[in-house]
C-alpha cells in the first residue's frame, strides 16, 4: 500500500503543476489572418514576448487560393473561435462589417493613421499597406519601352507581353474593383476588353505572375510590393515601377485589423489590435521580409521603396469597394476570366 | 451464446447495423445540403459551370483509366512475384499517396518554366492534369490490386500453375482482381473529379474550381452547394455503376481456403523486365514533377525554417493521418462484415460511401463547422478539436476503407465460420480467433493507406485544423504563394523525404514481422 501511494504522489505532482500552469497562464487570443504567413509569424512572436499572452495563429492566405479563412468566419459566426482577424487588405474587413461579423473597436495606437484607412464606424482600422506595382523583366523589356501605367496592359506596343494574377481573387479582384471606381464603369470595361484582345495572360497567383515574370515568360505583370521584393531578393532581372504617377493613381492595399463580433476573447483581441497598429509594428513590418510602407509619417519605409506620402495613390471608399467588388466578382470579372483563360 | 453462422446468414441486424454505421457519418453533410439557398435557387449553377465540369469529367475519366492501365498490371505483377528492387518500388509506389496533388502541379509547372516550354505545351492544361491526377491515382490502383492478388492462396496458385503454367495463373489471378483493380480506379477518378488545385495552377477550368470560385470569391454558400451537388451527381454516375458491378461481383469462396501461411513469391520468369517497366513509371509519373520542386534549391537549402516548420508540424501530422486512418478502417472495416453477405446492402453501402468522396471536401468540412458551432461549448473537445479533423478526414475516405474491408471480409470462407458451430465455438471466439487474424493484414493496409491520403488531404485541414495545430502540407501551402522559392521547395523536399522515411521504416517492420 506505501508503494502505492509513492507511486501516485507524481502524478499528483504533475496534475497539480498542469492545474496551476494552466490558472496562471494567460488565455490564449486566436488570430485568423490572410497574410502570408512568413510576414506573419515574426509580428506574432514579437507581440508573445512582449506581452506573454499566446497567440493561436491560422493563416491562410488568399492568394492560394483555398475555401478561405473568410468562409470559416462566416460559418462559424454563430460561436465565432477567432478574436481578431488580420486581413490583408481592407475589403476582407468590409465585407465581414457588412455581414455582422465584426464588432467596432477604436485602438488608442491608431493616432497617427490616416482616417481614410478608417471605417468609419471603426469596425477595421488600416495599417501597413502594400502597393499594386508593375514587375517588369530588363532582359524581355527595352529601357526605353517599359510601360509606366497599368492601363498599358491594353496597349498593342505590348501584345502578349503583360501579365495579371486570377482578378476573382486576393489583391488583384480589389485592384479590378478599384479601376471601376476609378475609371467609372465603360471605361473599366473597355479595359479589361483591351487586356483580353491584347493577349494578357490570366495566372493563378501574384507569386505566379511574379515567376513568370522573373523567367522572361512575360515581359512585364501586376504584383504586389512584397511580391516584387521578393524578386528582387531573388536575384531576378526585374525592375520595380510604381504605376500611373502621372494618372489615376497607384493602388494601395493596407492591412486591416478587424475584432470578432462574440470572440472568446475580447480583451486579449483588443490588446493584440493595439499592438497590430502601433508604429513599432509598422517600422517591423517595413523593415523586415514583408517591405510593407508604413501609412504613418515619420516612420522609415522599406530600403528603396518610396514613402506613401510621395506616391500618387488612388482615393478609394474600401467600403463601397467590397460591396463593389461583390457585384463585379459575379457577374463582368467572372464572365472575363472565363473567357480571358479559354 | 450466439452462433457464429450469424455473419453467414441473412438477418435483420445488417440493416440496423448499416445505419448505425452510417447515421453518425452522414452528419456532416446534412447542414451543407439542406440549406434553403440551395433549393430556392433552383438550377442555377453559375456562368460557364457546365463546360468546366464537362472538362473534369474528361480528365477524371482519363485519369481513371490510366491509372488502371498503370496500376493494374503492376499491382499484379508485384503480388505474384519477387523481383529486384521490388522493396524499393513498393515505397515509390506510396510516396505519391502522401503528397498533395497541389504539390505535383507546382512541380509541373516550375518544370515547364526551367525547360522554357510553351504555357499551351503538353505540361500545362488538362494535359498536365491528368499527368498529375494519375501520379496520385495509380497507387490506389497498385495497392488495391495487390491486396486482392495476396488473398490467393499456395494450393489455388499450385493448381493454376499445373493445369496451364504462368500465363494461366496471370489470367486467373487478373480476372480475381480486375473489378477491384477498376471500383480503385473509379476512385481515383473521383478523386481527381473533385480536385481544385491542378485546374488552378496548371490553368484549365475545372468543376471543383468553380465551386472554388463561389467559396472564395463570391462567399455564396448556395451556390457552392448546389455545384456541390452537381459534381457529385456527375462523378457517381460515372462511378457508380463500376463500384455495384464490383460489388455484385465480390467473390464468395466456395471451398475452405489454406490454413498454412501462404509461400513466398516466386521469383518472375524475367525478373528484369518488371523493374524496367517500374523504373518507366517512376521517370513518368513521379521524376518530372520532383525536380521541378527541387529546383529552386540551387540557390540554397533554408535549413533552420525549414527544420523549424517540420517540427512545429509533426505532431498534428502524424495525429490526423494516424487518427483518420484508424477511424475510416474501424467504420469500413465494420460496415464490410456487416454487408458482406448481402448483396443489396453491400451495394447500397458502397454507393452511399462514395457520395462521400465523391463530395468536395470543402463541402463536408464547412458542414462540420456549421455543427460545431450550432452545438454547445461544451462539446468543443469533440467538435471542434483535432479528432474532429481525423473524424471528417476517416470519412472522406471510407470508401477505400469499404473497399479494402470487402475484398477481405467477402473471401473469408463460409465453411469455417460453418465448421466452427459445429464446434461449438462462440461467436465472440470466432471473431477474435478467425475474423479479426483474417482482415488484419487489409486492416493494416487501410490504415496505411488512408493515413496517406489523409496527409495529402489540405482543404478538410485547413477549414477545421484547431487554432496552431497546422500539418505540415498545410504549412507548404499556406507559404507557398509568397515565401521564397528555396523555402518552399525545401519544405516539400523535407516532406518528400520524411515519407519516404516514414513509408521504408514501415516497410521494414513489416518484412521483419513476416514468419
Amino acid at each position: 500500500m506505501p508503494h502505492r501511494k509513492f507511486a501516485m504522489a507524481p502524478a499528483f505532482a504533475a496534475a497539480l503543476a498542469f492545474l496551476s500552469a494552466s490558472l496562471g497562464a494567460a488565455e490564449p487570443v486566436v488570430v485568423y489572418t490572410s497574410v502570408d504567413d512568413v510576414f506573419a509569424r515574426p509580428i506574432v512572436r514579437a507581440f508573445e514576448q512582449q506581452t506573454g499572452i499566446p497567440i493561436r495563429l491560422v493563416p491562410d492566405t488568399e492568394e492560394t487560393k483555398s475555401t478561405g479563412l473568410l468562409n470559416r468566419l462566416l460559418a462559424e459566426r454563430k460561436r465565432p473561435r477567432a478574436d481578431v482577424f488580420w486581413s490583408g487588405d481592407p475589403v476582407r474587413a468590409a465585407i465581414l462589417k457588412q455581414r455582422g461579423i465584426s464588432e467596432a473597436y477604436r485602438s488608442v495606437q491608431a493616432a497617427g493613421i490616416p482616417s481614410s484607412f478608417v471605417d468609419p464606424q471603426f469596425h477595421w482600422t488600416g495599417f501597413s499597406a502594400r502597393v499594386r506595382v508593375l514587375l517588369v523583366n530588363t532582359r524581355r523589356m527595352q529601357p526605353d519601352r517599359t510601360p509606366r501605367s497599368v492601363l498599358e496592359l491594353a496597349d498593342p506596343r505590348y501584345r502578349d507581353r503583360g501579365c495579371i494574377a486570377n482578378p476573382l481573387f486576393g489583391t488583384t479582384s480589389m485592384h479590378a474593383a478599384a479601376l471601376f471606381q476609378a475609371l467609372g464603369d465603360a471605361k473599366a470595361r473597355d479595359f479589361f476588353e483591351g487586356m483580353r484582345n491584347n493577349g494578357v495572360r490570366v495566372l493563378s497567383s501574384n507569386g505566379e505572375v511574379r515567376r513568370a515574370v522573373g523567367a522572361g515568360e512575360c515581359g512585364f505583370g501586376v504584383v504586389d510590393t512584397d511580391d516584387a521584393a521578393e524578386a528582387v531578393r531573388d536575384g531576378l532581372p526585374v525592375e520595380v515601377s510604381y504605376p500611373d504617377q502621372d494618372g489615376i493613381g497607384a493602388v494601395l492595399v493596407p492591412n486591416a485589423a478587424v475584432l470578432i463580433k462574440d470572440g472568446p476573447n475580447p480583451p486579449g483581441g483588443r490588446r493584440f489590435i493595439d499592438f497590430l497598429l502601433s508604429a513599432e509594428t509598422e517600422a517591423a513590418l517595413a523593415s523586415g521580409d514583408a517591405a510593407q510602407l508604413p501609412l504613418r509619417t515619420g516612420i522609415p519605409g522599406p530600403p528603396g521603396m518610396v514613402p506613401v506620402s510621395t506616391l500618387k495613390t488612388m482615393k478609394l471608399d474600401y467600403s463601397l469597394l467590397a460591396s463593389q467588388l461583390e457585384t463585379l466578382s459575379r457577374g463582368f470579372l467572372k464572365a472575363w476570366v472565363d473567357s480571358a483563360r479559354r | 451464446m450466439s452462433s457464429p453462422l450469424v455473419l453467414e446468414q441473412p438477418g435483420r441486424w445488417r440493416a440496423i447495423g448499416l445505419l448505425m454505421l452510417l447515421a453518425p457519418v452522414a452528419l456532416a453533410v446534412i447542414p451543407m445540403v439542406k440549406s434553403p439557398e440551395i433549393i430556392e435557387a433552383g438550377f442555377d449553377l453559375g456562368i460557364g459551370y457546365g463546360n468546366a465540369l464537362a472538362t473534369s469529367l474528361t480528365v477524371a475519366v482519363a485519369v481513371g483509366i490510366a491509372s488502371l492501365l498503370i496500376g493494374f498490371p503492376l499491382g499484379l505483377l508485384c503480388g505474384l512475384y519477387r523481383f529486384p528492387a521490388r522493396g524499393l518500388f513498393l515505397v515509390l509506389f506510396a510516396l505519391p499517396l502522401l503528397v498533395p496533388s497541389f504539390l505535383w502541379a507546382i512541380g509541373l509547372a516550375m518544370l515547364r518554366a526551367a525547360l522554357g516550354w510553351s504555357p499551351e505545351g503538353v505540361l500545362s492544361g488538362p494535359s498536365a492534369g491528368l499527368m498529375v491526377g494519375t501520379a496520385s491515382g495509380f497507387p490506389l490502383v497498385f495497392f488495391s490490386t495487390l491486396l486482392s492478388t495476396s488473398f490467393i492462396t499456395r494450393g489455388q496458385m499450385n493448381a493454376t500453375r499445373i493445369a496451364g503454367g504462368e500465363v494461366l495463373l496471370l489470367r486467373c489471378a487478373a480476372q480475381a482482381s480486375l473489378w477491384t483493380a477498376i471500383a480503385a480506379a473509379a476512385l481515383a477518378a473521383l478523386a481527381a473529379l473533385n480536385d481544385p488545385g491542378p485546374g488552378q495552377i496548371l490553368g484549365y477550368r475545372t468543376a471543383a474550381g468553380e465551386i472554388l470560385v463561389s467559396f472564395a470569391a463570391f462567399y455564396d454558400f448556395g451556390l457552392a452547394s448546389r455545384q456541390c451537388l452537381a459534381l457529385t451527381a456527375a462523378g457517381l454516375a460515372v462511378a457508380a455503376p463500376l463500384f455495384a458491378a464490383f460489388a455484385a461481383r465480390s467473390p464468395l469462396p466456395l471451398l475452405a481456403r489454406d490454413s498454412m501461411p501462404r509461400v513466398a513469391r516466386s521469383m518472375a520468369p524475367m525478373p528484369i523486365a518488371i523493374p524496367v517497366v517500374a523504373t518507366c513509371v517512376v521517370m513518368i509519373t513521379l521524376v518530372p514533377p520532383v525536380i521541378g520542386l527541387a529546383l529552386p534549391l540551387l540557390h540554397g537549402f533554408p535549413v533552420g525554417r525549414t527544420f523549424h516548420e517540420v517540427l512545429r508540424t509533426a505532431s498534428a501530422t502524424l495525429i490526423y493521418a494516424v487518427g483518420a486512418g484508424v477511424a475510416s478502417t474501424v467504420v469500413g472495416f465494420a460496415i464490410a462484415i456487416v454487408v458482406a453477405r448481402a448483396d443489396t446492402l453491400r451495394i447500397g453501402a458502397l454507393v452511399a460511401s462514395l457520395i462521400l468522396l465523391a463530395l468536395p471536401s470543402s463541402l463536408l468540412a464547412l458542414g462540420a463547422v456549421q455543427w460545431s458551432t450550432d452545438s454547445p461549448a461544451a462539446l468543443d473537445w469533440l467538435l471542434r478539436s483535432r479528432a474532429t479533423v481525423c473524424w471528417i478526414l476517416g470519412e472522406r475516405f471510407l470508401p477505400v476503407a469499404l473497399l479494402l474491408g470487402l475484398v477481405a471480409a467477402s473471401r473469408l470462407p463460409p465453411s469455417w465460420a460453418q465448421a466452427a458451430a459445429v464446434h461449438g465455438v462462440s461467436l465472440t471466439t470466432h471473431v477474435r480467433h478467425v475474423l479479426c487474424p483474417w482482415i488484419l493484414r487489409s486492416a493494416a493496409l487501410s490504415m496505411a493507406l488512408i493515413a496517406m491520403l489523409a496527409t495529402a488531404e489540405t482543404g478538410v485541414v485547413l477549414m477545421l485544423r484547431p487554432p496552431g495545430a497546422d500539418s505540415l502540407p498545410v504549412a507548404i501551402f499556406t507559404v507557398m504563394a509568397n515565401a521564397p522559392g528555396s523555402l518552399v521547395s525545401a519544405l516539400c523536399v523535407a516532406y518528400l523525404g520524411s515519407a519516404a522515411l516514414v513509408l521504408g521504416a514501415l516497410r521494414a517492420l513489416a518484412a521483419r514481422a513476416r514468419p
